[in-house]
């Protein structure tokens, strides 16, 4: 029976004879990423009679197929192991990834995930930073955005519990955050190219620090410490980097949680405004009708919306204000010989000199300088200009191992026009198809080059003897975030500060689309802390 | 096309250089198949404004370079896919890899070694803790 605010998309499972109805269970969840790990983990620990059970579309990752060990390593990255689902649908030789086609001809930056136990989280870069106390509410504070329903020292004991589930190495004390506890492991060493870096910020006198990395650099819970083979885009053969697949899950599992793969969710099925559980197309293709007394859905903000709007829950804002952080890189050349390719990628020092709002830039809102490491020979050689000749081998003896990426992202505000929306396909995987409409707003590019003119500035103080600019780099959409956010009004937010969905309460989202604003850094230990919160607050409900 | 010209093609696309040790496409061992679906397309463009294979192949490198970058603007997709087929063959060729400083073995199981960061750079981080809270407070 559909009520007001849920229009159904009717499932035909009158053609499917041997559509099977299984055993009732108490919470259902929708994908097995960070936010359906650390919530899947939190709430079997808190509520351990409740029967839990994951649906994953995708397989566990396994090191055996990952390309670090093949003497064509590199090349795995355009293909099978490319960061974006679109490419690796094109890869001649398939992926392990789960992946569905994403329209993104309208978008100016192109999504970024992996699909599969553990979620994007098996091919980040695990850079691991906090959103800042000011990020929850920048409407009071700045005049733009929403304030989130609750602020950072409201999550912050979930943010050190997810520390601690996932594993940081860095250095406590940075002066661009509340005090953190001490980390589990010391931070990575910088490297040279590291080590360039901060002397060109400290010429400056300008705030830089280690980041936090989700990476084990010394032995720790089991897995061993990094040995810098750098492929961390390509998956980690070592287990040195915290994917879910390896902290929360096997933690989830151990405590009763039950985790299917290869289980595509069609359909969160309504009736009378409450969630009655989901339809799921198993390994074998088959249907199932899978009865929840509470249904979560944590598939990333595209895959999450493209669930609840193929479910007919009709939100206005639903799909809506889709954010990714808009992001640009400035290259610098260097004399000297660098480390580039060495380490772990999303891992040297940043710097947030610019992150809180100043007025006199004209804008409001902020950046945020990531010295990131440097690219393979094969990438480092098709990002030339003209990847080929006699002055793309100059180029290219010039940069590799020269050269170092400092990647600015700034904050993405939220805009109703940048959305998530169906098209008329359905698509291989039995959902319809997924399109995006994303374009940057002006403040957007105002923001985007004064970091990139901060960033520059850094690195000729650090004796760069030519950079090279990147305006927007469209294939930096790794932050999915927005699309099912948080408020108390039903006409311009999916779900309350508690992630149930207005129009039904027992159907929650626990992942990054329920982000009211976005901060303008990564955002996977926020999503983690949150789904950690979300649970817990569950737990209070049914208590 | 005879096996001279497709070379010369090849080896315009990724030429050595002899001060690096870096070979060119043919001694790095690739090569243009006269039927290769990524080749075929642009190999015949560049035959018609090269005028055939002899006037190819008694041009300057400098001549044999401009006749390429005709042929890229002329399609630069199927260029494109050419070196999308060609580039990573030839930089994941050992010798390549081993004129870039870098070894041909992957990157696991061994790994890299990461320099140490040195005290200069502890002293510079202590300015920064010194500085003091630079987070802004949420409430206004």
């Amino acid at each position: 029976m559909s009520q007001p605010g849920v229009a159904a998309r009717a499932l035909d499972l009158k053609g499917c004879p041997e559509a099977v109805k299984r055993n009732p269970v108490d919470v259902v969840v929708a994908g097995a990423g960070f936010a359906g790990a650390a919530f899947s983990w939190r709430l079997a620990e808190r509520a351990p009679k409740l029967s839990i059970l994951c649906l994953e579309r995708g397989d566990w990752p396994e090191t055996k197929r990952m390309p670090a060990a093949f003497r064509n390593w590199q090349r795995a990255g355009l293909g099978s192991f490319a960061t974006s689902p679109n490419l690796r649908l094109q890869a001649k030789e398939g992926s392990p990834s789960a992946d569905y086609p994403i329209d993104d001809s309208q978008s100016a930056i192109k999504p970024l995930m992996w699909n599969g136990v553990g979620g994007s989280t098996v091919n980040w870069a695990a850079h691991f930073p906090r959103l800042h106390p000011s990020d929850f509410a920048t409407r009071s504070l700045d005049g733009v955005g929403d304030d989130w329903p609750f602020g950072y020292f409201d999550l912050e004991p979930y943010y050190d519990l997810n520390d601690s589930i996932m594993g940081v190495s860095g250095l406590a004390g940075d002066p661009a955050y509340p005090p953190k506890p001490r980390r589990a492991m010391p931070p990575f060493a910088l490297g040279r190219l590291g080590m360039t870096a901060a002397r060109g910020f400290d010429r400056l006198g300008w705030h830089w620090w280690p980041v936090d990395a989700a990476i084990n650099n010394t032995d720790h819970d089991g897995r061993p410490g990094c040995n810098h083979c750098g492929t961390c885009l390509i998956g980690c053969i070592s287990r040195a980097k915290a994917s879910v697949d390896a902290t929360y899950w096997p933690k989830a599992i151990a405590r009763g949680v039950k985790l299917a793969t290869g289980a595509i969710v069609q359909q969160v099925t309504i009736e009378a405004g409450r969630a009655t559980g989901v339809v799921y197309r198993d390994a074998d293709g088959r249907e199932q009708v899978q009865p929840a007394s509470i249904v979560v859905v944590a598939g990333n903000g595209i895959g999450t919306a493209r669930l609840l709007l193929a479910s007919g829950l009709a939100s206005p804002a639903l799909g809506r204000n889709l954010m990714f952080h808009p992001a640009g890189y400035v290259r610098g050349m260097f004399e000297e010989e660098l480390d580039g390719p060495v380490g772990p990628v999303g891992c040297s020092i940043y710097s947030h000199e610019f992150y809180e709002t100043d007025l006199g830039r004209g804008f409001v809102r902020g950046v945020q300088l990531q010295v990131t490491r440097e690219n393979n020979l094969l990438q480092q050689a098709l990002r030339l200009e003209r990847p080929w000749g006699e002055e793309a081998q100059y180029r290219l003896r010039e940069e590799f191992r020269h050269s170092i990426a400092v990647l600015v992202t700034v904050e993405d505000l939220p805009e109703p026009g940048n959305r998530v929306t169906l098209t008329d396909r359905t698509e291989a995987d039995g959902l319809p198809g997924v399109r995006l409409e994303y374009r940057l707003a002006q403040r957007d590019r105002l923001s985007l080059d004064f970091g990139l003119d901060r960033a520059e500035e850094m690195l000729r103080a650090a004796g760069a003897r030519r950079i090279h600019r990147l305006p927007l780099a469209p294939l930096t959409g790794w932050h999915l975030l927005g699309t099912a956010r948080m408020g108390s009004d039903p006409a311009t937010s999916v779900v309350d500060g508690h992630g149930r969905c207005h129009a039904v309460p027992n159907l929650l989202v626990a992942d990054g689309s329920v982000f009211p604003t976005v901060g303008a850094l990564n955002p996977g230990s926020t999503i983690g802390a949150l789904a950690l919160k979300l649970a817990d607050d569950l737990v209070r409900e049914v208590a | 096309m005879t096996d001279a010209f497709l070379e010369a093609v090849l080896d315009t696309i990724l030429p050595s250089e002899a001060g690096m040790g870096l070979p060119s496409g043919s001694a790095a061992g690739l090569g243009l198949g006269r039927q290769d679906a990524a080749a075929g397309p642009v190999l015949r463009i560049v035959l018609a404004a090269a005028g055939g294979e002899e006037s190819f192949l008694g041009a300057s490198a400098e001549d044999r370079r401009a006749t390429l970058e005709a042929a890229e603007r002329q399609a630069p997709e199927a260029f494109r896919a050419l070196l999308a087929a060609l580039l990573p063959d030839y930089y994941e060729c050992e010798a390549v890899l081993n004129a870039f400083g870098w070894r041909a073995d992957p990157p696991q199981p061994q790994g890299h070694r990461l320099a140490g960061t040195d005290e200069a750079i502890g002293k510079a981080l202590e300015r920064v803790r010194r500085r003091g809270k630079i987070w802004r407070s949420p409430v206004r």
